[in-house]
């Protein structure tokens, strides 16, 4: 722990922040995290606009509702609870989602929550494989130790997927405050907060991870299709074992399974889930590294 | 700088550029078999309503010219070259987003949230061509 310099791991991140979006996988994480969450929007507003357009077009037929008081009409109702109920795996968060919170903004979240993972890895899975490659990172190592580079490129890759994760958000938000008009400006951005760190928390265990198998294989495209397998795999696997064995921890073995804790309605189970995303990344970020600096460069 | 040290983004954004070009080529094809088809039932009136229309010709003509930008600029980025890529990129962007614009406001639907992911990807080419790109065009 004596080489660990934080000076060297600001550098790195920093400068690894900057080329994630000069080599292809930055980009191609950009363009597909934004695209995803405005498609995730689109698919809860966009049949609501229509139908009220609709209505409005037609003679005789003009509606006194808005959008945006439509949605969160459907958002109240009891079929909606029920199936919120049952993704979130809890039977009274529905409630909590749904009416104590803007419910549009909960299932837009929800659902990247489920996506996010598989977001990731797409930006995670360069982190080092193609410098290990082309023996690019031979250089870096003459002025840094290699926990400083690895930490570095992980804390780079955290708050790029973070400020991606961010924008997206914002856009939503900017959208449902000024477009649809329905909720409380303040309830609003204040819940969106908590889902910014409800994605910043799910984003960590799997960029440790990523950086685990980054750090291990020499091919980028190995490292992204294994990237992608170890991400969702586990998780479906365990969803799975819940569903036949008929029980409801066997998720919890895996990051996925704590996703939507962050947003629970008992603040103790807000901090548990926080604190096992926090143990995920760390064991992932320790298994990583000593495989790392075994490993030759 | 030589065509080895084209950055992996410029790479991605071209290839992007051809995935989305030739999905819009695609489209227009089979909206111009369409047309001409309908064409030859009704004797040429739809193609006389079409150019009489501005609702149909504008959107028309504003995919032609958007298909065509982004396959040149496209070919212009893997070459790293200043005028069919940078240039050319640029004014993909530009018109995409003017155009969307012009769309929002002709619509009597006005903005939705569909509008906004029509601008995502010219809205990022503009910001990357001109920050994180903006050297790389040598040739």
């Amino acid at each position: 722990m004596k080489q660990l310099n934080f000076k060297h791991i600001r550098i790195i991140a920093k400068y690894h922040m900057r080329f994630s979006l000069r080599n292809g996988s930055g980009i191609v994480f950009l363009l597909l995290t934004l695209t995803t969450a405005l498609i995730v929007a689109s698919m809860f507003i966009a049949p609501v606009e229509s139908m009220v357009d609709g209505l409005n077009d037609m003679d005789g037929m003009e509606t006194q509702m808005t959008a945006g008081e439509m949605i969160n009409e459907i958002g109240q109702s009891e079929e909606a609870e029920s199936a919120v109920d049952w993704l979130v795996g809890a039977d009274s968060e529905g409630k909590f989602l749904l009416r104590d919170k803007p419910a549009l903004l909960s299932c837009i979240m929800l659902i990247i929550l489920m996506l996010l993972p598989y977001l990731v890895s797409f930006g995670a899975f360069n982190q080092f494989s193609g410098d290990i490659a082309n023996r690019g990172l031979r250089f870096i190592l003459l002025r840094s130790e290699r926990i400083n580079i690895y930490l570095g490129r992980f804390v780079g890759t955290v708050f790029f997927c973070l400020i991606t994760v961010v924008m997206s958000l914002v856009l939503l938000v900017l959208y449902i405050q000024f477009k649809l008009g329905v909720y409380q400006g303040i309830d609003l951005w204040v819940w969106g907060l908590q889902g910014i760190v409800a994605f910043f928390l799910l984003c960590l265990p799997f960029v440790a991870l990523c950086s685990w198998i980054s750090g291990s294989i020499d091919s980028p495209f190995g490292s992204l299709t294994l990237c992608l397998l170890t991400v969702g795999f586990p998780g479906l696997l365990l969803m799975m074992m819940n569903i036949y064995a008929k029980k409801d921890f066997f998720d919890k073995f895996w990051p996925t399974g704590w996703k939507y804790g962050i947003l629970n309605s008992n603040f103790g189970t807000v901090a548990l889930s926080a604190f096992i995303l926090l143990a995920f990344t760390a064991f992932f970020l320790f298994i990583g590294l000593r495989s790392f600096q075994k490993r030759d460069l | 700088m030589s065509q080895g040290n084209r950055p992996g983004g410029l790479t991605a954004l071209a290839v992007i550029n051809f995935v989305f070009g030739g999905l819009g080529c695609l489209v227009l094809v089979g909206l111009f078999m369409i047309l001409g088809a309908a064409d030859q039932v009704t004797e040429g009136q739809v193609t006389a309503d079409v150019a009489s229309s501005g609702s149909v010709l504008f959107p028309l003509l504003f995919s032609v010219i958007t298909v065509a930008l982004l396959i040149v600029s496209g070919i212009g980025y893997l070459g790293l070259k200043k005028g069919m890529g940078f240039k050319m990129g640029n004014l993909y962007a530009v018109i995409s987003i003017v155009g969307s614009i012009v769309s929002i406001i002709m619509m009597s639907q006005g903005f939705s949230i569909g509008n906004i992911i029509g601008f995502i990807y010219p809205a990022v080419t503009l910001f990357l061509l001109n920050t994180t790109f903006k050297e790389d065009f040598v040739n």
